[in-house]
């Protein structure tokens, strides 16, 4: 079969599964199916008529009318699947012809009414516990007249989160743009846009401090004392997350453990030694310096391993790679 | 005679689908095959409608499915394997005894018992 009537049949069936509103997951087992399908079709069909053309028309009118199976289709997904596609993580395919902004915006519209679910759903099944537990011991552990504070408390912190969330998308999609855009690497943008997430990862925990939301025993030396690992550990983060998006979808597939050894050991003085020498110069202490640098090590390790063991398996890489050439396919 | 189309055969056509699952395991086209086989050609459903269909029946857990050990066609679309189930037998047991009420209450108005 060659690479062009393998589109058209993969046309054929995403025609039909693309309005379907169900999971990523149970949208990739109908495609596969339903592929396997259309190429058994058409190689029975092209056996029969010699012709590449012929045997597809004759395939796509074997298989039925699109808008009907698609409806048909929807019929046939339980409505925990529908639900659980409104709960689920952003979709992070870029549509045909969509802009990097705009792909922007609607992960962050996704991600918003994931966080807001996810919001909803933790505060209920927390509130749940509370009440059973308050049933159990027979003393109330939370006051009706507190939790009309515990919500909005709950509901301030949820919209923060999805402002910085949606904020962190936006400094990712540029950082992609910076490291691997048409025109090479920029690094000014690159700079600015590590300026930026340093700002941010810099401000929260001043503001916090400022409100009175962290532990009452913090001291304005320890808590700047903080601040430096934070300063670097944002872009370095930022940076990461960026190299693996990319490699996931476009890059290299794959890179040797070697390399990523070397470059996350290399990451890591530097980060380490700017935290290092930072935090000594701000308090002479370098036992706090030493303390401050381990933390933000274990805090950016505990991010970085973890994507790098994604990138780093084909499956998952296929996965998202075979995903994304569905996405893309152009239907009129 | 006159082919039967999708129109006439909705509302059986899960019933039809175990009927032919009861004959053994099967893949959609093999579905397709043995009920073009048991319809003697006179059968005509469009073939994508099967799998909504199919989906529903497991769903359901009348039928179970597992993916094929090896993929199918060059660049690796795996089909699924359809079997049926216990419930999805006394489904299809009810659907027989369904059909035959249905056949013989229609027979009688329409002056043509079976």
């Amino acid at each position: 079969m060659s690479a062009s009537s393998l589109t058209q049949l993969k046309m054929i069936v995403e025609r039909v599964v693309r309005p379907v509103r169900a999971t990523m997951v149970r949208k990739r087992r109908m495609r596969e199916e339903l592929l396997a399908h259309v190429s058994a079709v058409f190689a029975q069909e092209r056996a029969k008529v010699g012709d590449d053309a012929a045997a597809l028309a004759r395939t796509a009118a074997r298989f039925g009318d699109a808008q009907e199976l698609s409806r048909d289709l929807q019929q046939s997904v339980p409505w925990i699947d529908r639900m659980a596609r409104l709960a689920g993580p952003p979709f992070w395919l870029r549509r045909p012809g969509e802009s990097r902004g705009r792909f922007a915006v609607r992960q962050c519209l996704q991600l918003g009414i994931f966080l807001s679910w996810a919001g909803i759903g933790g505060s209920l099944l927390l509130y749940g516990l509370l009440f059973l537990v308050s049933a159990s011991i027979r003393q109330s552990l939370l006051q009706v007249r507190d939790l009309a504070l515990v919500l909005t408390g709950a509901g301030i912190g949820l919209v923060a989160l999805i402002l910085i969330a949606s904020v962190v998308i936006f400094l990712v999609h540029g950082m992609i743009h910076a490291l691997y855009g048409p025109r090479g690497r920029s690094w000014p943008l690159i700079l600015l846009l590590g300026g930026v997430m340093s700002l941010i990862n810099v401000s929260i925990p001043l503001a916090l401090f400022g409100l009175g939301q962290l532990d009452a025993r913090t001291t304005l030396p320890e808590l700047l004392a903080t601040l430096p690992g934070a300063a670097v550990g944002g872009p370095a983060l930022l940076i990461c997350i960026a190299s693996v998006c990319h490699r996931m979808t476009d890059g290299p597939v794959g890179w040797s453990w070697r390399r990523i050894g070397r470059l996350y050991a290399g990451g890591c003085l530097i980060v380490a030694g700017a935290t290092f020498i930072a935090v000594l110069a701000l308090s002479g202490d370098a036992l706090l310096g030493s303390e401050n640098t381990l933390k933000i090590l274990l805090i950016l390790s505990s991010w970085i391993i973890p994507l790098e063991l994604a990138v780093a398996s084909p499956r998952i890489v296929a996965r998202i790679r075979a995903d994304r050439e569905w996405a893309n396919l152009l239907l009129d | 005679m006159e082919q039967i189309t999708g129109d006439k055969l909705r509302g059986h056509l899960e019933t039809i689908i175990l009927s032919t699952l009861e004959r053994g395991e099967a893949h959609g086209l093999e579905v397709r095959r043995r009920l073009d086989e048991a319809g003697c050609g006179l059968l005509r459903l469009k073939e994508g409608s099967l799998y909504p269909a199919l989906y529903r029946l497991e769903s359901a857990g009348e039928v179970k499915a597992v993916w094929e050990a090896e993929p199918h066609g060059r660049r690796g679309a795996r089909r699924r394997i359809y079997a049926l189930t216990t419930k999805g037998r006394r489904k299809l047991e009810a659907g027989r005894v369904e059909w035959q009420q249905f056949v013989r209450v229609l027979g009688g108005i329409l002056g043509a018992p079976a």
